[in-house]
């Protein structure tokens, strides 16, 4: 008990004038008293205590609340600035052409001004490294909007200079603090040479350019106060997702520039391939043309040949008819005797019959010739028949010769004949074999004709034809002494328009058709043997 | 049913207690004995047995009866309950796990009734000083034994020593297990309620490391520093003697959201200077949500009156008992005032009334579902139908 209500209850029990019943009543008031002081006591002990441990709980609380609002805040602010940044990049990614970028720019110039970066103007700088130049991109001085482009040349601004030294030595970011000298230079720079339009801003005697880069050029912001640290991040976080946007020009300018050579291309190709097509149809009329005045040259080389060919049946024909003539004659004259000798008559109609065979037989002859002939300049039925091949070279053999003595009357050639009498009827297209076949042999003759203009009298030129029939195969051969073949040559004479005649004396299509028409067209092969200056044997082998 | 409450500081005080109470021809057949480590149990276990009652009874961390609150003494609650309508059972937990052990519990009350109620008295500190894990013990029990099954009670404790409890009947104690007073529903209405008024402070935590019962960071800091920090003893940090129960927990505990919309207290116990940990007294795991509290306010009293009250009203029925579970962290919170919160109890419900501070408490709070609490004043009345 408290020590004072403990003397008030000591002082009451010695009292001899109360009465047990006051002193018991007195003593539990007493007590009460002492049970509510106590409480008390441990109310305001306690109280003190949990105050100061409440007060200290609370503070660091608030500190701690205060913390994480301010935690909040940043992170609210990053969640701002990276929204800001995703519009840009959305806008980069949502370009289609190099000519957006402007566009571009202006989005982010507005994401800045939206997260409260207050400046001047806001601008872009490209630099053009090969000839100085920095192509601005320029907000008005409000920032509001891109308004203006213009090229500045480093070499005649120091604040420029600085720009691109920046730039040159691979900083993240500058400042220009421009006062004095350099501000006037610089207004005077822009206004005065470039017609930049300022409102406000040239009034200024101070002005802090802030520059961060990428890797072309920059983006800036013009300030007449110095910009706080977060300024400049956050202007640098900016240059590094417009480094994006501006690949992404580059990208487009690139593509843009590819699309552009691939129509001119288009247009080119298209070009050239009308060219192309008109080229082929006119080596296709021109092939046919050149076909054709093979097949005439050789004709026209045939026709001498051809001509004395006929030359004898003609002359058969004529003199039958004259002989046929005078025995008519003579039979009118005997039907006019009155002693008309009948033998005489039948044995003179007999002759005549004869003569009359004669003519049908030499005319017959030279209808055949002349069959030939056209057959030769005519196209190729592409259909085979039985032939006997060695009169078919016996045949152009001497078309050839006579084709060539015609026009040179001089020449002598000894024609050596070798046929196998074994040959049989062959299955070949006749005008074409007997093309390949005139070829052969007014080459052969060409060859010994120049060889023997070459040489002297003692030489004797022959051409010699040879056939055989070996196994499966027929062989023919056509054989000269002639100028010969060097090697040179050799591996080209089979080539369409390779000649070795002067101009206007062979097509150079003579050969190349002649082994078109033994290999292709009958499955079968012509090669060519020959020493230079001894002769030149060539071998055409078909298959039975 | 009648009761008496009895106390004493021995043997002989309650011998003497025992024959003064049956002089109108009381006739105790049970009782409900709180009692401090330093007094001898089995003796007085003895003594209630030759007086034929049967006893269920829990070591305690200071006892109190209708008038009297003390420490290392007896407190008794005296009734003369008829046998047909209790039993008592104590579980020793052993090689067990708290488990399987409130499941034979559980199962046994069922046995002997179909409709149990329990009062309950668990052991609160083991030998080494650990905390008895009432929140097992109190799911596996509700799980066991159905989740509208009333239980309340406490844990036994040890003077604050925390060198082991007990609870015991006649013949049987254990200082790992359950001791249970087994009441028939039926015929014993049971009525009570948990109410700590620690009150939460600042803002939500989270335990953001943990490991059992370490707690290493909180919201990502250093556990024991932040505690310290926010409760004015930093300069406290380094030093290996300051008792941070005694000094700052046992008033300042965690209050831990359960998940149901209820808390619960958890108290760092000690510091682990080693492992730079606070070591709580039940295990909380990593991203356990909590608040730092302050204690209840003085008003706390009338609170659990008031309580009480109302409680008392809705059900109309008077009480023949009442019993009252403390925990053991209020009286230094609370001072005179838990005497108060005792005493307005009994006056309430005009009953006799024995109590104990326990290192933890089982019950529901107003309304609330079947749990373990700490800090809490678990009160529990007794009527006979």
């Amino acid at each position: 008990m408290n020590q004072h209500l403990q003397k008030i209850a000591d002082f009451i029990q010695d009292d001899a004038n109360l009465s047990t019943e006051v002193k018991a009543a007195i003593v539990k008031s007493l007590k009460d008293a002492d049970k509510e002081l106590e409480i008390t006591a441990f109310k305001l002990d306690r109280t003190e205590k949990v105050k100061r441990t409440t007060a200290i709980l609370l503070e660091e609380t608030i500190e701690e609340l205060e913390q994480k609002r301010k935690s909040v805040e940043a992170q609210n602010r990053e969640l701002e600035i990276e929204a800001a940044l995703e519009k840009v990049r959305s806008r980069t990614l949502a370009m289609q052409r190099s000519d957006e970028l402007a566009e571009t720019a202006a989005v982010l110039f507005r994401q800045l001004i939206a997260l409260g970066i207050a400046p001047n103007r806001l601008y872009m700088g490209i630099i053009n490294d090969e000839i100085g130049t920095i192509e601005f991109w320029i907000t008005d001085e409000d920032g509001s909007k891109v308004s203006t482009m213009f090229t500045g040349e480093t070499a005649k601004n120091i604040s420029m200079k600085k720009m691109y030294d920046g730039w040159k030595q691979r900083q993240t970011s500058i400042s220009i603090d421009m006062q004095d000298e350099e501000l006037i230079d610089y207004f005077h720079y822009l206004g005065e040479e470039l017609h930049v339009p300022f409102k406000d801003g040239l009034v200024q005697k101070r002005r802090i350019q802030y520059i961060t880069y990428f890797s072309k050029g920059f983006i800036g912001i013009a300030s007449p106060e110095e910009q706080p640290k977060q300024t400049i991040d956050l202007l640098e976080r900016f240059s590094y997702v417009f480094n994006l946007t501006f690949t992404r020009f580059n990208d487009l300018k690139i593509a843009e520039a590819q699309a552009e050579q691939a129509r001119l291309d288009l247009i080119l190709i298209q070009t050239e391939k009308k060219r192309a097509e008109d080229a082929l149809a006119e080596l296709r009329i021109t092939q046919t043309q050149l076909i054709q005045k093979e097949k005439l040259a050789s004709l026209g080389e045939l026709t001498a040949g051809i001509a004395h060919e006929i030359q004898n049946p003609l002359n058969f024909v004529n003199n039958f008819s004259e002989v046929s003539t005078e025995l008519v004659t003579e039979l009118e004259e005997e039907q006019q005797k009155p002693d008309r000798d009948t033998d005489l008559e039948a044995e003179l109609l007999s002759d005549l019959k004869q003569n009359l065979q004669k003519i049908t037989h030499h005319g017959g002859r030279a209808s055949a010739i002349v069959k030939g002939m056209l057959e030769h300049s005519r196209a190729s039925s592409g259909e085979r028949q039985p032939v006997d091949l060695n009169n078919l070279a016996d045949e152009y053999l001497r078309l050839a010769y006579h084709g060539l003595r015609a026009k040179d009357k001089s020449f002598n050639c000894e024609l050596v004949t070798d046929f196998a009498p074994d040959l049989g009827q062959v299955s070949v297209m006749p005008a074409d074999i007997g093309r390949v076949l005139l070829n052969l042999f007014n080459n052969a003759f060409y060859a010994v004709q120049k060889r023997q203009q070459q040489q002297s009298e003692s030489y004797m030129p022959t051409v010699t034809v040879q056939t055989r029939h070996i196994d499966n195969r027929i062989e023919i051969h056509v054989r000269d002494n002639g100028t010969g073949i060097p090697d040179a040559v050799k591996a080209k004479i089979f080539q369409p328009f390779f000649t070795t005649k002067p101009t206007g004396e062979g097509t150079g299509l003579g050969l190349s058709l002649s082994y078109d028409i033994v290999t292709k067209g009958h499955g079968g092969m012509l090669t060519v043997d020959s020493v230079e200056g001894e002769g030149t044997e060539f071998t055409l082998t078909l298959t039975l | 049913m009648n009761a008496k409450s009895i106390q004493g500081k021995s043997v002989a005080d309650i011998q003497t207690a025992l024959a003064k109470s049956i002089v109108d021809g009381f006739k105790p057949s049970l009782a409900i004995i709180f009692i401090s480590i330093k007094q001898d149990r089995k003796a007085v276990a003895e003594l209630l047995h030759q007086n034929g009652i049967d006893i269920m009874g829990a070591t305690s961390c200071g006892e109190f009866i209708n008038g009297h609150q003390s420490e290392g003494e007896i407190a008794i609650l005296l009734l003369n309950l008829t046998k047909e309508s209790y039993s008592i059972l104590v579980e020793e937990i052993g090689d067990k796990t708290i488990q399987e052990t409130a499941t034979q519990l559980a199962e046994a009350a069922i046995r002997k009734f179909p409709n149990p109620s329990l009062l309950l008295c668990s052991n609160g500190v083991n030998g080494e000083g650990e905390l008895f894990d009432g929140v097992t013990l109190v799911s596996s029990l509700e799980k066991a034994i159905g989740s509208h099954r009333l239980f309340y009670g406490g844990m036994a404790g040890d003077d604050m020593t925390f060198t082991g409890s007990y609870v015991f009947t006649y013949g049987k104690e254990t200082n790992f297990g359950i001791a249970a007073l087994v009441l028939d529903a039926d015929k014993v209405l049971v009525q009570g309620m948990a109410i700590t008024g620690w009150k939460p402070m600042g803002i939500s935590r989270k335990v953001t490391k943990s490991k059992g019962n370490l707690i290493y960071t909180i919201d990502g800091k250093p556990a024991t520093e932040m505690y310290l920090k926010y409760l004015g003893k930093s300069e406290k940090l380094d030093d290996r003697h300051f008792d941070v129960f005694q000094e700052l927990s046992i008033q300042y505990p965690f209050i831990v959201d359960r998940g149901d919309g209820e808390t619960l207290l958890k108290s760092p116990s000690r510091i682990d200077h080693a492992e730079k940990a606070l070591v709580m007294d039940m295990e909380m795991q990593e991203r356990d949500m909590f608040r730092f509290s302050v204690p209840p306010d003085f008003d706390i009293v009338e609170e659990v009156i008031k309580q009480a009250t109302e409680l008392k009203n809705a059900s109309k029925a008077d009480a023949d008992a009442l019993l009252i579970f403390s925990c053991a962290g209020r009286p230094p919170v609370l001072g005179p005032l838990v005497t108060l919160e005792n005493e307005g109890l009994a006056a309430l419900w005009e009953t006799p009334m024995a109590g104990f501070f326990t290192y933890g408490e089982y019950g529901r709070a107003k309304n609330g579902k079947q749990h373990f609490h700490s800090g809490a004043c678990c009160w529990v009345t007794l009527t006979e139908k």
